[in-house]
């Protein structure tokens, strides 16, 4: 089997080392039955026996930049491939993920040059853990990578295929048939000037010299590591793909070193554009000591964490939530952004975006009577604003043949009573503008017929379209029904009064009263975003004929490809029932934002 | 010497083979693949206009675009009716739908209307082969026509007319051939027509149901009785053949033809398919003179293109490119429709010309496989053979193949070759 299975590889070369080590991934089937059911691959002459399980975290030195590690590859890469959302992604036709072609395709390359399947290689090298680092020594990059395989042999096996591949391509077979030379326990490659090979029971090893190999493979200083158990361990559940990254003295280098893109990326969280992009606490999560993060991959979805902990560290505050995510919820999220950051002047823009800005601004001043934005409005709204997606019930009006959901935004007053009025009649004004425009363009119909309502507690007004005519078709403008509404404490834009109505009944009326300034509030929570996928994906499949001949007609695709279109996006729906984003304070400087996709349990 | 061009070409004046078949598909209905060409060639002049009346038999448009109508969004109908043109089959129908929506030119910029632009195009359609009296009268009480010439505006006691007077000039007669008390009459013929749930409908208490005199004709006249009264002159059968003759045979068309075409229709009481048929036969319609004489429309280029290649843009695509050239579908620029021919080219269209014949040379090249010869010289008399099929071999012949030599890849070189034939003149001259 050996002779065979070696006289059959033709080529990996170095960087198949390095392919096969960070385990890029799909097809684990493939290299589930090649490693797991049929045992190592290769056999040698290192004695077959267990290599210690589990990422040899010892190795990593502690001031590297970047580590990464994993305990099991394999089964992460089974977990994750297993995803039905994977699934359906790698289903969808054409160059639609294209990404994922692309892993595809270096995989098939791979396995020509090699002979064998990269995946059951990297399996062989790296089954029982691997570990990966990076740092700056002078400004020059040094890095390590350790795999440490299940099989003492199939590892030491598989080291030597990579190694007469690499030698080959480099026009010098079986100039590695044999180490280098052997120090301190450890089976040493010279791989020319810039990279080093080892390896020591079990764990092979890749590193920019042999200096650093010998130090780490028999080093001293690792087995301190190991037996103080002072070494990094990775956040996330176990079985994760972790990480962590050194952010103080990333900032430092990006201080003091000449990499203007890494030094725009650090500072990017003091920028208002970041504040207004990421939030005021998610754009500080670059301002940690380090940066956690994980990827994991269980029965019931994939969550990809990022945890940051420092001085600078900006909990998320709490939000008092004027709707609670409901059943129906097509889209629920919940966000914090300063809305200052608008008219304060700091936002750097191009001239085109600061004109068209301050036309907005300037507009909606106009409509709002002529209150001042900066003294008047924005410091009476709060920095909690809610979006919410569901289906329409056309309960107020008739229901058009092709359906869109109606979306919501529902935003804090503070010291409502001086601006609820105005914000009402800014909306009006909007509704009256638009018809007038319509009536300007010679657009004769429909025209939004406005209703208002006012008392004490709140201030609505809504448009609708006027009625279609007995058997006159109904249009897709009938989506819109805007509306408006301000309570005590509340603003509320809909595009559907329908949906409006319903959030009204919602809101908390006990909280209306209630004043508590925002910057005392400092709570466990959250920004947050939730998609149910099912219930966009039963939207679509009621209109599925309509989208299919709209993206024929755009893109050119036959009917037949069109509708595998829509099916691949549908299987890719249905596989995620839930899309969820959370931000969360996990202490008093410490925050974390966990990206879930939920296949409701039914990844195999 | 005087001839009778509407006589059925034969003999000396029919050289039928693979340039005057191309001719003949080209004018008749945007062209065909080099099977189709050679197809005719086989068949015969008759026997190829009897087989494109026979694909042009059904007028329904295809359904499936009432899914979309409700989006309001009229890109989409112009990448429908786009698609039509590019690939559909009905190729004689569609070209004509094409030539009479220009004769009715309406614009959706006004209408503002999705569902009504589209039920147009369907009358149209629909009678594009058929009775001139019949579309005449079904676009006078047509939606669109009714909101873009302001006839819902026509009622009893406050004529508008609009309508009535693009009726004379623009459809029917031509300027000279009535008087301002013609049209006067005619809007009140008209009045009463509104446009209720996106339909047409004639509203008895606003239309003027008094006597009237138009054209020579008396009584409580509505539109069939303007119709009749119109169609009753010669002048419509003139301004009607001489519509025909201009979309399908072109500015230099033999004197004497229109004339020759007004007699038919006129004999033929406006049978507009008969009549073409015989034109499409006929001495004027081979004549040397005419042929690969008329600037191609945006519309008509591209699906000629298209229809030739065997490959087609995704219809949006292929809307947005005409609509560059200054074609945009269903959205002619004044009620006057598109002047065409020598008004299709100017500084920025041909430029436009020219790329869009590359987008659609590079489209075609990624999907040629196999068939299609790599060797510069071969490639390149191919494609003339199918996208000119007939011609001789023009005078940069040469420099076409060096360039085609020079592309670097053989894709590259089939959408090199392929976009200097389409971007010629040899080729935009239809």
């Amino acid at each position: 089997m050996q002779s065979v299975l070696r006289s059959n590889i033709v080529g990996p070369g170095l960087a198949a080392l390095t392919l096969v080590a960070v385990g890029t991934a799909l097809e684990p089937s493939r290299a589930g039955a090649a490693g797991a059911s049929s045992g190592p691959l290769l056999s040698t002459q290192a004695p077959h026996g267990p290599a210690p399980g589990g990422a040899p975290l010892e190795l990593i030195p502690d001031r590297a930049l970047v580590k990464v590690a994993i305990d099991d590859p394999a089964g992460f890469l089974d977990r994750l491939a297993g995803q039905p959302a994977v699934t359906a992604l790698a289903a969808l036709p054409g160059n639609s993920v294209q990404a994922l072609g692309r892993v595809r395709a270096a995989l098939a390359e791979a396995e020509s040059e090699l002979g064998l399947p990269p995946l059951a290689l990297a399996r062989d090298l790296g089954g029982a853990g691997g570990v990966f680092w990076l740092d700056l020594k002078n400004l020059k990059p040094d890095y390590g990578l350790v795999l440490r395989g299940s099989d003492n042999g199939a590892s030491r096996a598989a080291l030597e295929v990579l190694l007469a591949r690499a030698a080959e391509r480099a026009g010098f077979p079986g100039a590695f048939d044999a180490p280098t030379a052997h120090r301190v326990g450890v089976d040493l490659w010279e791989l020319g000037d810039d990279a080093a090979v080892g390896w020591r029971d079990g764990m092979a090893m890749l590193a920019k010299d042999s200096d650093a190999v010998l130090a780490t493979l028999g080093g001293a200083a690792a087995r301190q590591r190991e037996r103080s158990r002072g070494h990094w361990t990775p956040a996330g559940p176990t079985g994760a793909l972790g990480a962590q990254f050194d952010l103080e003295r990333a900032r430092l280098l990006a201080e003091f070193g000449d990499d203007d893109g890494l030094r725009d990326l650090v500072r990017l969280p003091d920028k208002p554009e970041g504040q207004l992009i990421f939030g005021p606490s998610l754009s500080t999560i670059a301002r940690g000591d380090v940066l956690d993060a994980w990827l994991t991959a269980d029965p019931n979805g994939v969550e990809l964490g990022l945890a940051s902990t420092g001085p600078d560290v900006v909990p998320p505050t709490s939000i008092d939530l004027a709707i609670e995510p409901g059943p129906t919820d097509l889209l629920f999220a919940t966000l914090h952004r300063e809305p200052g950051v608008l008219v304060d002047g700091t936002l750097e823009l191009d001239d085109e975006a600061s004109a068209s800005l301050a036309k907005g601004l300037s507009q909606f001043e106009l409509l709002m009577g002529g209150l001042d934005l900066r003294r008047d409005v924005l410091p009476r709204l709060g920095p909690t604003v809610q979006l919410i997606a569901r289906e329409i019930p056309f309960r107020s009006g008739p229901a058009p043949e092709l359906r869109l959901p109606a979306l919501a935004l529902v935003m804090e007053l503070n010291d409502s009573d001086l601006v609820r009025e105005p914000l009402v009649a800014a909306f009006q004004n909007a509704i009256v503008l638009s018809n007038v425009d319509r009536a300007q363009k010679g657009e004769g119909r429909p025209f939004l017929l406005r209703r208002a309502e006012v008392d004490e507690t709140h201030a609505l007004t809504a448009a609708h379209y006027s009625r279609p005519a007995p058997g006159e078709p109904i249009d897709m403008v009938y989506n819109a029904a805007p509306a408006c509404a301000a309570t005590a404490k509340w603003l509320i834009l809909a595009s559907h009064e329908d949906l409006l109505n319903d959030l009204m009944d919602e809101l908390p009326t006990a909280r209306d009263n209630r004043a508590q300034p925002v910057a005392d509030r400092i709570g466990p929570s959250i920004e947050r975003l939730v998609v149910d996928g099912s219930r966009a994906a039963a939207l679509i499949e009621a209109q599925r004929d309509a989208i299919e001949l709209a993206i024929s007609l755009r893109r050119g695709l036959s009917e037949a490809r069109a509708r595998e279109l829509v099916d691949g996006v549908l299987a890719l729906l249905a596989a995620q029932s839930h899309l969820s984003l959370e931000l969360s304070a996990t202490g008093p400087d410490g925050l974390a934002l966990v990206v879930r996709l939920d296949s409701g349990g039914t990844a195999e | 010497m005087t001839r009778d061009w509407l006589e059925p070409a034969a003999g000396a004046d029919l050289d039928w083979g693979p340039a005057a078949a191309a001719h003949l598909l080209r004018r008749a209905a945007f062209g065909g693949s080099r099977e189709e060409v050679d197809a005719a060639v086989q068949r015969g002049p008759e026997a190829t206009v009897d087989a494109l009346f026979e694909q042009a038999a059904d007028s329904r448009p295809d359904g499936q675009i009432a899914l979309l109508l409700g989006s309001g969004d009229i890109e989409l109908l112009q990448a429908w009716w786009t698609r039509a043109l590019c690939g559909g089959a009905g190729a004689l129908r569609e070209r004509a739908t094409l030539v009479w929506s220009n004769h009715f030119a309406t614009s959706w910029d006004k209408v503002v209307d999705v569902r009504l632009m589209h039920a147009q195009n369907a009358t149209l359609r629909e009678h594009a082969l058929g009775d001139f009296r019949a579309l005449l009268r079904a676009m006078l009480t047509d939606g669109a026509m009714l909101v873009w010439l302001d006839g819902v505006e026509n009622r009893r006691g406050a004529p508008n007319e609009n309508l009535a007077r693009e009726a004379f000039e623009l459809f029917s007669l031509g300027r000279g051939n009535y008087t301002e008390t013609d049209i006067r009459e005619a809007a009140r013929a008209l009045s009463g027509w509104r446009v209720v749930g996106r339909r047409a409908k004639l509203y008895p208490e606003d239309h003027d149901d008094g006597d009237k005199h138009v054209l020579g004709a008396r009584g409580p006249l509505g539109v069939d009785g303007l119709v009749d009264a119109i169609c009753e002159l010669r002048a419509c059968t003139r301004f009607v053949a001489a519509r025909l003759v201009r979309e399908y045979v072109g500015p230099a068309a033999p004197e004497g033809l229109v004339g020759e075409v007004a007699r038919d229709l006129h004999a033929g009481d406006y049978d507009l398919g008969a009549t073409l048929r015989r034109l499409l036969l006929s001495r004027g319609f081979f004549a040397p003179g005419p042929r690969a004489g008329r600037i191609a429309g945006p519309l008509e280029l591209i699906a000629t293109a298209s229809r030739s290649l065997g490959a087609s843009l995704p219809p949006a695509r292929a809307a947005a490119l005409a609509t560059r050239l200054g074609q945009a579908p269903f959205r002619p620029p004044t009620v006057e429709g598109w002047e065409g021919d020598r008004a299709w080219i100017g500084s920025t269209t041909w430029i436009g010309r020219r790329d869009a014949a590359r987008e659609l040379a590079e489209h075609w090249a990624d999907e040629a496989r196999g068939a299609v010869p790599d060797e510069p010289s071969e490639l390149f008399d191919g494609l003339l053979a199918s996208l000119l099929p007939g011609r001789p071999a023009p005078p940069w012949r040469a420099a076409a193949v060096r360039a085609t030599a020079e592309a670097g890849s053989p894709r590259a070189a089939r959408a090199t070759c392929a976009a200097l034939i389409l971007a010629s003149p040899e080729f935009q001259l239809v």
